[in-house]
């Protein structure tokens, strides 16, 4: 199964078949993973699975150490966003591997920070966490990542523009980074879409940017 | 209650344990990883006072006739056909370890025949009685050993016969009962099963149970034709009653779990393949039923199964005791076999998440 072939198997029932896995939160996180790996590497070893929530993180961990194939796992990447507090979200990262390892005698790594691999002496597998926007800051989610790839595009203006109108016509925006990044995908061709997966393919967020290097090292590092 | 299970040199397995059993677990893996002969294993300590245990066990498999011998009769059970090797088989039950221990004797001098058997047989005086027999040692949970041996008797037609020093009344072991995947039920077994339950005037439990899977059903009653006795159902459309057994394999098996569940509490029910015969929009709710009966009656299940949609619906219709359920699968590496458990939650997440747990 190639990298992209996962995207078509989100819905299908889904097992352990590289060596090489990356554990989404969500969908739109997989599927700019997935087109991530496709542009980043030059090898397609990467599966990316979704554990669709992070309640789900521990439990979803317990289950890939019961799979057969799960002896063959040389390198764990698990992503999630920031949101209010990039410590608190390392904390409940390590929890659950910390869990885990005591539940099903894993000895799954348990890294001590984003954005960089560890690899103990128990284990000779290798896991990072990720945790956006990036190694550096306190909280924010992967669209503010994929934004903050765009910091002055002229589009931007024009989507404050319209965000401040619809402000002034009674919307409420709680989660404003998400209209103002779908409202930037507007903007861009049609085929698109509001996607941040699909805007990674289309190189709406340049993939050479300083603010994805961090991510980009760890997925080459695989 | 089986809460952990060891098995050693039984069929495939050189060394299994499973921890952590539910009252309902269900059992998977891939086809040969031994998913059939772990109920076996089972089965075998709580049938090891019964002369016939391996010669019925290979019957539920389809093998209709055995050489009426020791090796003919163990060989199979024995791992790798290897009965230089002793078969453990060790449960943690109600929190206490009882074991047994099937092994070959090869020096065993049985009983010397009665004297009627002498008389028929005309044994002469100096014919060698020395013979081959599996011991069977089993290990109480206070720790007493009581050794019995398990032999073709030549004086009744190599008839396997248990012998022992102990009285057998001295092994108490938990009621159990095994379903095979494949073998219908006797009619006359079930009518047996459900006259217990018909003579306490509870057949209503057994009709409102078989209404999951057929809700035309009104009543059941035992019908005795000629030397033959079976359960029939009367339907609310119909004007004669019909065979259970005739109403289809769900109902046949419906109805034999609920009167093996509510005939003697504490019951180990095995069961191989419990999606058979059940169509999957009611899964859940056999399960569900399944579940409450089983907690009454304060019964045990083991089940294996290949189905998702089968493990969709025990994860739906139990909702309500995820407590008491749990997921076992087996894994094959080489020459090993290893049990990977997951509880409710566990499976939770993987129906939620398309993960494959088979």
């Amino acid at each position: 199964m190639s990298t992209l072939e996962s995207i078509d198997k989100e819905e299908k029932i889904v097992k352990i078949e590289k060596r090489k896995l990356i554990l989404s939160e969500g969908k739109d996180d997989f599927h700019f993973f997935c087109h991530a790996c496709k542009f980043y590497r030059n090898v397609d070893d990467v599966q990316v699975m979704n554990f669709k929530g992070i309640d789900n993180l521990t439990n979803f961990l317990m289950l890939l150490v019961n799979d057969e194939s799960y002896d063959k796992v040389e390198t764990i990447v698990i992503a999630r966003d920031a949101e209010t507090d990039a410590s608190a979200a390392l904390i409940s990262m390590q929890g659950s591997v910390e869990r885990a390892n005591n539940e099903k005698s894993a000895n799954i790594p348990i890294p001590q920070e984003s954005f960089k691999y560890i690899k103990n002496q128990k284990s000779s597998m290798k896991v990072a966490f990720m945790i956006f926007p990036g190694p550096e800051l306190k909280k924010g989610t992967l669209e503010h990542l994929c934004l903050s790839t765009v910091e002055g595009d002229p589009l931007l203006e024009c989507v404050d523009d319209y965000l401040e109108c619809a402000k002034t016509k009674g919307e409420r925006f709680p989660r404003i980074y998400k209209n103002k990044l779908h409202c930037f995908l507007s903007g861009k061709d049609d085929f698109i879409g509001s996607r941040i997966g699909l805007a990674f393919k289309a190189k709406v967020w340049p993939p050479e940017h300083p603010a994805l290097e961090p991510f980009k090292k760890i997925i080459q590092e695989m | 209650m089986i809460k952990d299970i060891l098995i050693r040199n039984f069929k495939c397995f050189k060394s299994l344990t499973v921890p952590e059993l539910g009252r309902i677990t269900l059992i998977s893996g891939r086809n040969n990883v031994g998913k059939t002969a772990l109920l076996e294993a089972l089965f075998l300590f709580f049938d090891q006072r019964n002369p016939a245990m391996t010669l019925q066990q290979y019957g539920r498999r389809g093998i209709e006739q055995v050489t009426l011998t020791t090796k003919a009769m163990w060989r199979p059970v024995f791992r790798n056909y290897a009965m230089d090797a002793e078969i453990l088989i060790s449960l943690t039950i109600n929190g206490k370890q009882e074991q047994v221990i099937f092994r070959f004797n090869s020096e065993f001098v049985p009983p010397p025949p009665t004297t009627v058997q002498i008389e028929k047989r005309q044994i002469p005086t100096d014919e060698e009685l020395t013979t081959l027999a599996v011991d069977i040692e089993y290990t109480s949970k206070s720790g007493e050993k009581i050794i019995s041996h398990h032999y073709p008797d030549v004086n009744n037609q190599n008839r396997p016969t248990i012998v022992s020093k102990t009285a057998p009344s001295k092994i108490l072991l938990p009621s159990a009962s095994f379903f095979a995947s494949k073998k219908h039920i006797q009619a006359n077994e079930i009518a047996g099963q459900f006259s217990n339950l018909a003579q306490e005037d509870r057949e209503n439990e057994a009709v409102e149970f078989l209404k999951i899977i057929e809700p035309r059903l009104q009543g059941l009653k035992i019908i005795k034709e000629g030397a033959i006795s079976s359960v029939h159902g009367k339907l609310e459309d119909l004007p004669q009653t019909i065979p259970i057994n005739l109403m289809g394999e769900g109902m046949e098996k419906l109805l034999s779990l609920l009167v093996a569940i509510a005939h003697t509490p504490n019951r180990i029910i095995l069961l191989d393949e419990m999606e058979n015969g059940i169509f999957y929009e009611t899964e859940p709710k056999v399960w569900e039923a399944l579940g409450k009966a089983l907690r009454k009656y304060d019964c045990q299940l083991i089940a294996t199964t290949h189905s998702h949609e089968c493990l969709q619906a025990a994860y739906e219709g139990l909702s309500e005791m995820p407590e008491d359920f749990r997921y076992i699968r087996l894994h094959r590496k080489g020459e090993d076999i290893s049990a990977k458990l997951s509880n409710y939650e566990m499976i939770g997440t993987a129906i939620k998440t398309n993960l494959e747990v088979r």
